[in-house]
């Protein structure tokens, strides 16, 4: 994979999880977690669970861009049409 | 004759692009933007309203000031229903005339002019900074170069505070910043914000555009014969050669365009527009200021470059109202009227109800079935109220609360333990019933939420 690939894979991935964390915060409060039976209590601060909310959601979205690149860059060779 | 693997490289390698200053009316134009876009950037944050920050997006408290109004995660729609509208205004204005956000009022686009102004301030203009890079390292390049990192990183650092400040109060982040007691988040986004500002405008430019802008690969797709666009007249212009001022170009079989080169040095993405529309274009104009200033040298007729639609430039006449422009249009005016209704029409208070999850109904000493009920308040206006309850739906039902007077701050969410009591003899099994909270203090305030009322079955 070039560099380049990498570069635009993170920033696809950036964009979606901005998109994702503001959807999912409008829904959801991070105190509610402490609400939690067993709250991881450095989680329940809102910044904090924003911020380790966007992560979250970037780390998931890279994953699965880099997983797509990965599978489309190590099909068979030969038996892709290009 | 089979040939060996070959490495194919799938990009060119990148080249430093110095983009030539240009002077005229879109550069002028383009100037004014840059002022108004970040004189309200820098300027917004500062802006009181009520003794409040106008603009401040309290994440810590999930609420949003805007001018006189505040808004709740529960208005989310109203913030989805904008972008819709903004997304639409870029779809009408594009099938109009192109590019104009990016020319004129994309951040990236505004930032990279600053940048690039304090560039040309500590390094000079094209050709010496062309000679600055290639000239080994010495005691000039070293201050020429320094100055303008120092001035780079400071300007980035201010945008990444005053980024912050739409977040957290900029009055008391600017004292803590200096202060050295900012606290861990804000000083992560302070640095975060004014990297990416540093990087994009500083470095990256007009390959942010290229490579990594989602609009600039699509936008394309609103084009049409009858869309404005920069445009190369070929027809005109063709063929270029160099030609002695004055003498008739068409007597030595020439067009008008002198093969200057101008247009090309200019074009802050490095592109020749004479080669027709390409994907890399951000229709700065910065090519039309330029080669307008070379028609007038050659005393020819302006505009061998200028803003044409396909179908001008083929000597049609351009239909601005057309199917796509019209309905783009019509569906963008409906959402506006619609989100202001929405906005104006807002609830002032909002409430909802949930039920006591210990027990569903309490029999009190002198004959009544009790429910108890946690009502939720928000105040989502800018002034307190005072609040009386009341419910409708059952029969001999009445509310009352331990609370002594029911008053709501504003911006305040507030949870109220309540009770409602029936007559035993009067009620069996489930009802639903509606709580209602109307407000003292003002007319036409008036919210309610349905609950379910428990009672024993009667046999």
């Amino acid at each position: 994979m070039m560099r380049r690939d990498v570069a635009i894979l993170l920033w696809a991935s950036f964009l979606a999880a901005c998109v994702a964390t503001m959807f999912f915060f409008a829904m959801f409060d991070p105190l509610l977690l402490a609400h939690d039976d067993a709250p991881p209590r450095w989680l329940s601060d809102r910044m904090t669970g924003y911020t380790c909310g966007f992560f979250f959601f970037w780390f998931i979205g890279a994953t699965a861009s880099f997983l797509t690149a990965f599978l489309i860059d190590a099909r068979a060779d030969g038996r892709d049409e290009v | 004759m089979a040939a060996g693997p070959q490495d194919v490289r799938l990009y060119e390698a990148q080249q430093k692009i110095y983009p030539r200053e240009v002077s005229g009316r879109f550069n002028t134009l383009r100037v004014i933007a840059v002022c108004v876009l970040l004189g309200l950037f820098y300027a917004l944050p500062w802006l009181q309203w009520d003794g409040h920050q106008a603009i401040l997006f309290d994440l810590p408290h999930r609420k949003f000031h805007i001018l006189g109004l505040t808004f709740f995660p529960q208005d989310f729609y109203l913030l989805t229903w904008l972008l819709v509208i903004a997304a639409l205004s870029l779809f009408f204005f594009t099938a109009l005339a192109g590019r104009l956000w990016c020319g004129y009022a994309c951040p990236q686009t505004v930032w990279t002019e600053i940048f690039v102004w304090m560039e040309r301030l500590f390094e000079g203009n094209r050709l010496q900074r062309m000679k600055l890079d290639d000239a080994p390292w010495s005691a000039r390049k070293i201050l020429r170069k320094g100055g303008k990192q120092a001035a780079w990183l400071t300007f980035a650092f201010v945008t990444g505070i005053t980024f912050v400040g739409y977040f957290t109060p900029v009055r008391e982040l600017i004292p803590a910043t200096f202060s050295a007691s900012l606290g861990g988040w804000e000083t992560f986004w302070v640095l975060f914000y004014g990297f990416a500002t540093y990087g994009n405008a500083g470095y990256m430019r007009e390959q942010v555009c290229k490579y990594m802008c989602p609009y600039a690969r699509f936008q394309g797709a609103m084009f049409d014969r009858n869309t404005l666009l920069i445009s190369y007249d070929t027809v005109r212009g063709e063929p270029r050669g160099s030609r002695r001022r004055g003498s008739d170009a068409r007597d030595q079989g020439l067009g008008d365009c002198i093969d200057c080169t101008l247009c090309v040095q200019v074009c802050p993405t490095g592109i020749d527009i004479r080669k027709g529309l390409q994907l890399e274009c951000i229709a700065c104009a910065a090519c039309i200021d330029a080669c307008d200033d070379v028609m007038d040298r050659m005393q020819a007729p302006r505009g061998l470059i200028r803003y044409a639609t396909h179908t001008s430039m083929a000597g049609g006449k351009t239909k601005v109202a057309r199917p796509r422009t019209l309905i783009y249009g019509s569906v963008l005016l409906l959402l506006i009227i619609g989100f202001g209704i929405a906005v104006g029409q807002r609830r002032l208070i909002e409430v909802d109800v949930l039920r006591d999850r210990n027990a569903l109904y309490r029999q009190s000493a002198d004959g009544h079935i009790e429910n108890v009920y946690t009502l939720r308040f928000v105040n989502k206006d800018e002034n307190a109220h005072s609040l009386k309850l009341d419910v409708r739906g059952l029969e001999g039902a009445e509310v009352d609360t331990d609370a002594p007077a029911l008053a709501v701050g504003a911006g305040q969410i507030l949870s109220v333990p309540v009770r409602v009591r029936v007559p035993a003899g009067q009620v069996s099994g489930g009802h639903d019933i509606e709580v209602v909270a109307s407000a003292t203090d003002q007319s036409g305030i008036e919210v309610s939420a349905s609950a379910r009322f428990m009672a024993p079955v009667k046999k």
